[in-house]
């Protein structure tokens, strides 16, 4: 892939490159060490990478990264809470709590597919995971975020699966 | 709904923080510097084969050079057919014989290059009933008994050599000039025909140097002495065989210089 191609590939994909980072990391400076790290990867070996295929590729390389940012952090023994700029105030505050409390499996396929717009092909390439998996985690994903939502709204049905099967993993 | 907000695409996310935005655009920035300052770089992979081959070729020059074989490409292929290799007629029609009192010497191939010229020359003695021709350097020690014999890869006495009622003729070279011009001449036994064909070569450089004499035709005389001697007794005797080659390129340029 040619150096201005690269360029402006990343360019129309920082928001996304933001949001996934934002999914695993809480601030933006660590979403932005990710993100720089995981360019200066792709940058390297840009010339190998087929360029339909890029932007699962530079998508899959955030994540890997954001997987080793997490790892140092846990290793580091903090002497003193560093100084953090706040993150800013969601657009949707209740979307994006309930988006943060579902699990790392279920989030990732979601945010990818509805709002970065990769196909389910796509995220089973980034997630190296069954595109069938991936499906079955959509339908997950969007079960638990329905369930969640009803619960803040008060409804005690919320919790009640179809046929009074119980939820996986609801409080009874 | 949450799920609806979400599979209508609604971001519920912050925008993204300027400073995210000035660290991606460093980043690039810094990116396609280092690139355009890169020197290109052979990759680590690609340098490793590399070295690889140079080693093995290397080795293989250092083998083939203990072993001959480049001595072999380098003077035998390059600088022409060896001259024990030469067939008859490679050069030129060519032959040119000669008597002496107790030799018979034929000429018979004849190959010159730039640099040497190779004469094969068959000798016989002129009573093959009474002697046997062996070259001078043949004969030598073994480091325990004198007068031993080289012959065909074996050490011989002379007593198993020479058969029963001849004598040994011993033959040396005398001398060799070209166009007047005396020469160094190297002799040996041609091996499939050992005893009765020789191969003599020389340089053509010393002759060119010295002005040999080039003939009208352009043509330079080779003269060839040989010596022989019977072993034990004496009775120097000499041969000559004298021939006509056509000069090389060196020789063309002394011949116009006389002219001038």
């Amino acid at each position: 892939m040619e150096e201005e191609r690269f360029v402006s590939e990343v360019r129309a994909m920082e928001r996304t490159l933001y949001r996934v980072a934002r999914g695993y990391l809480r601030t933006w400076d660590e979403c932005a060490d990710a993100v720089q790290e995981a360019l200066c990867k792709a940058w390297d070996k840009r010339k190998r990478v087929d360029e339909s295929y890029f932007r699962p590729w530079l998508t899959r390389i955030v994540i890997n990264e954001c997987h080793n940012i997490g790892r140092r952090k846990k290793r580091l023994i903090p002497v003193a809470e560093p100084e953090r700029e706040p993150v800013p105030e969601p657009v949707l505050p209740e979307l994006a709590d309930a988006l943060d409390t579902l699990p790392e499996k279920l989030r990732l396929p979601l945010t990818l597919h509805y709002l970065e717009g990769f196909s389910v092909e796509e995220i089973a390439r980034i997630l190296r995971i069954p595109a069938g998996t991936v499906k079955s985690r959509l339908h997950q994903a969007r079960s638990q975020l329905r369930v969640q939502w009803l619960e803040t709204e008060g409804d005690e049905t919320a919790s009640r699966p179809p046929y009074g099967r119980p939820w996986k993993g609801a409080e009874k | 709904m949450t799920a609806e907000k979400i599979k209508h695409g609604k971001d519920p996310y912050e925008p993204t923080p300027e400073g995210f935005h000035i660290r991606v655009e460093n980043t690039l920035r810094s990116l396609q510097k280092k690139e355009n300052a890169a020197v290109p770089r052979i990759p680590v992979r690609r340098a490793v084969v590399l070295a690889a081959l140079l080693l093995t070729l290397a080795g293989a020059a250092y083998a083939g050079s203990r072993l001959g074989v480049l001595d072999f490409l380098t003077t035998r292929i390059w600088n022409g057919p060896a001259a024990e290799d030469v067939q008859p007629g490679i050069t030129q029609d060519f032959r040119a014989e000669s008597e002496s009192a107790v030799l018979h010497l034929d000429a018979r191939d004849l190959y010159q290059n730039e640099e040497k010229f190779s004469l094969c020359v068959h000798i016989s003695p002129k009573e093959p009933e009474r002697y046997r021709l062996l070259y001078e350097t043949d004969i030598g020690a073994d480091g325990e008994h004198f007068d031993r014999i080289w012959w065909n890869g074996k050490q011989l006495s002379f007593d198993e050599w020479l058969p029963e009622g001849k004598q040994m003729l011993v033959l040396s070279v005398r001398q060799m000039t070209v166009g007047g011009v005396t020469v160094p001449v190297s002799m040996d036994w041609l091996p499939e025909e050992q005893g009765e064909t020789f191969l003599l070569e020389a340089p053509w450089e010393r002759a060119r140097s010295q002005n040999a004499t080039v003939n009208p035709d352009g043509t330079v005389t080779i003269r060839l002495e040989l010596e022989t001697d019977v072993y034990g007794i004496g009775q120097p005797q000499t041969s000559t065989l004298t021939l006509q080659v056509p000069a090389g390129q060196g020789f063309a340029k002394n011949e116009k210089e006389e002219a001038k």
